[in-house]
């Protein structure tokens, strides 16, 4: 019995030990000397229509390759707070997230935004979000009768799901803090269902949720709920680029991101045997085989600068909101 | 039968000579640390761990706390209300698990005598529960009972009789038997038997563990509200979200204090329950120097009572809060069919096993970093091996300021200070393994029979010699329990860090609960209930070698 105790035991130590001694691990980091980068890193914070994150992002990453001759890697992270940190710490080099979190990390980290999503050819990017009620309260018809109702929100640091509506709801005459109850859900699902649950009175969410992806999953009849409030348009997740990397890395990237489109790409075969048909809103590309390009399987990235996220600043002057506020640099 | 007498346990029941022990013991004792081992070295190979890429984070790690100082809290009164929410959502869970538990664990343990199936359903019941994270729990409570406070505490509660349940069965396995095999013998029912012996003779452990629970909930509870259930963590994590890391840093440091002073109700009431604790701990029926039946009242049942009839009223309030409401509860019934429907069939992919791989590397390599210090710091804050009461009461203090930081803020800091990744994540879990193991060896060298100690010491043994014969023989097998138990409850954790990037399973799960993806979240919850099991058979096979 101890002899085979014994056995196993050194097995054990031995494999370890062997496979540590040789090769690189899966996750070993490269040289911290900029001068000298080896590899990109490249994060992405699902937003609101994210499905297969990874998957969608591969082609990107393909192009991304390609340009700057660099192996990229990709992360995939569900908070927005560990993309900005691994940011201000000069370890992701790319990422993708909201135009809420780009706003928060502008103030923190060194970074800059350079191209945006364009989901139909030509067409403008961005996202709206809604407010909606139950089709069986007809008494809440603006989001003036908010007042004094339960209110379901994503969470606070959701442009589309949180400061938006906020500043809607202002410009209605109702203060966010003291006239209505808010409520937040924790996402935008989570705000819909629990508006037809009956927990909330009046819901926002970003568009997409009310007008695909909850009706594809079955969650939601669209003669369910009523819209009473449609947001301005909110500047586009954007794809932001480290200001550490060299010059001429940082023009590769934004070259590598905006010089193929969605068809392009699958001609160039970045995504070899996982082309998908152009939606008929492409115009003169549907029907051509396409690359689910980015998170939002959009037609293309388009340049974009620090500028065009100035109407999230304005949303903050009018809400005042808390969110907003935090580490003032 | 004599040889029942033989293998059980030493920890509440007569010593047994260790040399009748000794053989059967080494094999498992000696094989499963070294296991442990090597899977550790083969997972900090794979999550690229090294001594230079810890110190390079070092600076940045600085960066981020010192732009968490000074903490803030906000308003204080928007805060307590959030903070007293938790707190009665974590004690009504709690309560509703311990409930649970009680004959979940009598049926469940080794020493059940009634129709096996029933034992093999608790057991079930119990693994299933500890397997699903008590944040996937309150997001499937959301969408059927709706935001809020009732959400939460259930979700606490159905996690909760996991733990709850196995520790008790433990506890009840644990026992020695001549006790209970004395009162059958006289012709008691097998309830009779369980409550005059098997359970009144727990209920100082079972005390332990609910209130370590109470404080694991707290914690738990301050999370639950990123996903709508309620309790403090809708202002930490709107705090994280937004980048208010002084916020964030005051909303953690007011949950500390809370922990802190759970801890030291915890303290006195364990030592005010357990007539044997130190001194006398090793029988409650020949309780040494007092009479066996004191009819009447006296001090130490007032105060029992009273303790347990305001635990009892704390537990009912707290269950009242939870506004339950009866007819969305029926309403809601239809949307549970409809969710658990979407679960099925399960979809499994690769992704799903590398990311559960990874998350048990994470757990079981912290797991082995996190008893190792745990060990000493527990030998070092118990008057067996060391005297240094400031040490001691200092160490306790720092593990429950360990225990007090959720992972997930670890993770976030080890994220921006070493990179995306599971060395993130593992080094976040090996902090909270450390505190964890250091409470569980704490309080179980704190259990052990002083009997042999003091023989020994009658023999004018040194310290060194008491603890490596009196203590360590008796706490081997709590010991090895309490790893796996350590290790378990890192696989959970571990599966839920990769919501900032730490590595695992926890991305994957986070984004197929949010893309509704219901069939991506069953696979993983299952391919996470099939490695719990493993874990759990093979504590059960240990188990069984050992004791």
């Amino acid at each position: 019995m101890m002899r085979k105790a014994l056995k196993i035991s050194l097995a054990a130590i031995a494999v370890g030990t062997l496979v540590a001694s040789c090769g690189q691990s899966p996750n070993a980091r490269g040289s911290d000397d900029s001068s000298d980068i080896q590899e990109l890193v490249f994060a992405a914070v699902p937003s609101e229509e994210s499905q297969e994150l990874e998957e969608s992002f591969a082609p990107v990453i393909k192009a991304l390759e390609k340009e700057t001759g660099l192996p990229v890697r990709f992360e995939a992270v569900s908070s927005n707070a560990g993309v900005v940190e691994a940011q201000v710490a000069e370890r992701v080099d790319i990422a993708v997230y909201g135009a809420f979190s780009y706003y928060l990390a502008s103030g923190v980290a060194n970074v800059t935004p350079v191209a945006v999503d364009q989901r139909v050819p030509g067409g403008e990017s961005g996202v709206e979000s809604y407010g909606i009620v139950r089709s069986d309260t007809p008494a809440i018809a603006g989001l003036e009768d908010a007042q004094g109702k339960n209110v379901c929100f994503t969470d606070p640091a959701s442009s589309t799901g949180y400061l938006s509506p906020s500043a809607g709801l202002i410009e209605a005459g109702i203060d966010v803090e003291s006239d209505v109850e808010a409520i937040f859900a924790g996402g935008h699902d989570t705000a819909v269902t629990s508006l037809l649950a009956g927990d909330c009175d009046v819901a926002f969410a970003a568009a997409t949720f009310v007008d695909e992806l909850l009706p594809a999953r079955g969650a939601l009849k669209p003669e369910e709920v009523n819209k009473i409030w449609t947001s301005p348009v909110i500047p586009g997740p954007p794809v932001v680029v480290g200001d550490w990397l060299p010059e001429e890395l940082q023009t590769k990237i934004t070259t590598a991101l905006t010089k193929y489109d969605a068809v392009t790409a699958a001609e160039n075969g970045f995504c070899e045997g996982a082309e998908t048909e152009a939606p008929e809103t492409w115009g003169e590309f549907a029907g051509k085989p396409s690359c689910v390009w980015g998170g939002t399987a959009a037609f293309a990235f388009v340049p974009t600068n620090d500028e065009a996220y100035e109407p999230i600043r304005e949303i903050c002057e009018v809400t005042k909101a808390e969110v907003c506020t935090a580490e003032e640099q | 039968m004599p040889s029942d007498i033989l293998d059980s346990p030493v920890m509440n029941g007569m010593p047994v000579p260790p040399r009748q022990l000794r053989p059967r013991r080494s094999v498992a004792v000696g094989v499963i640390p070294i296991v442990y081992v090597g899977a550790s070295l083969f997972g900090l190979w794979w999550m690229g761990v090294s001594p230079s890429s810890l110190q390079d984070g070092f600076g940045d790690i600085g960066r981020l706390l010192s732009r968490m100082v000074p903490p803030t809290t906000g308003p204080i009164p928007d805060l307590l209300t959030l903070l007293v929410q938790t707190l009665l959502i974590a004690i009504a869970g709690t309560g509703l698990a311990t409930l649970a538990s009680i004959p979940l664990a009598a049926a469940a343990s080794s020493r059940f005598t009634g129709p096996r199936p029933l034992q093999w359903a608790a057991r079930l019941v119990i693994v299933l529960t500890r397997a699903v994270p008590t944040l996937i729990f309150a997001i499937i409570f959301v969408r059927i009972f709706g935001l809020g406070p009732m959400a939460g505490g259930l979700a606490v509660a159905f996690h909760s009789v996991g733990m709850i349940g196995k520790l008790m069965t433990d506890i009840f396995e644990e026992q020695d038997r001549t006790a209970s095999e004395a009162v059958s013998a006289t012709g008691a029912s097998r309830l009779r038997t369980f409550v005059a012996t098997t359970f009144s003779r727990a209920l100082p452990s079972i005390t332990g563990v609910v209130l370590y629970r109470l404080d694991i909930n707290v914690r738990a509870s301050a999370i639950l509200g990123i996903v709508g259930a309620g309790g403090i963590g809708v202002a930490l994590q709107t705090a994280i979200g937004s980048l208010n890391y002084p916020r964030a840093a005051g909303i953690v440091l007011v949950i500390i204090a809370v922990l802190l002073i759970l801890e030291v109700v915890s303290v006195r009431l364990q030592v005010k329950l357990s007539e044997h604790a130190r001194e006398n701990s090793h029988s409650q029926l020949f309780v040494p120097g007092r009479a066996v039946h004191q009819p009447g009242w006296d001090r130490a049942r007032v105060t029992r009572t009273v303790l347990g009839s305001t635990a009892l009223l704390v537990f009912i309030y707290a269950i009242w809060s939870l506004e339950a409401d009866l007819e969305r509860i029926s309403r809601s019934l239809p949307s549970a069919v409809e969710l658990v429907a979407g679960m099925f069939p399960p979809e499994f992919s690769g992704a799903i096993f590398l990311g559960v791989f990874e998350s048990v590397l994470m757990a079981v390599t912290a797991t082995t970093v996190g008893v190792l210090i745990g060990l000493v710091i527990a030998v070092l804050s118990t008057d067996l091996l060391v005297r240094i009461t400031p040490l001691a009461v200092g160490l306790r203090g720092l593990t429950v300021l360990m225990r007090g930081i959720p992972d997930i803020i670890y993770a976030l800091i080890f994220v921006a200070a070493l990179g995306l990744g599971p060395f993130a994540g593992f080094l976040a879990l090996s902090i909270s393994c450390t505190a964890l193991a250091a409470k569980f060896f704490t309080d179980s060298l704190q259990n052990l029979n002083p009997a042999p100690l003091k023989a020994l010491e009658a023999t004018g043994a040194n310290r060194l010699q008491v603890f490596i014969s009196g203590v360590w023989p008796q706490f081997v097998p709590s010991f090895l329990g309490n790893s796996l138990f350590t290790s378990d409850l890192a696989l959970r954790e571990s599966a839920v860090l990769g919501i900032v990037g730490a590595g695992g399973i926890g991305f994957l799960l986070h984004e197929s609960v949010a893309t509704l993806s219901y069939e991506t979240t069953s696979a993983i919850l299952i391919s996470l209930i099939v490695v719990v099991l493993a874990i759990e058979s093979a504590a059960r096979w240990i188990r069984s070698r050992v004791l």
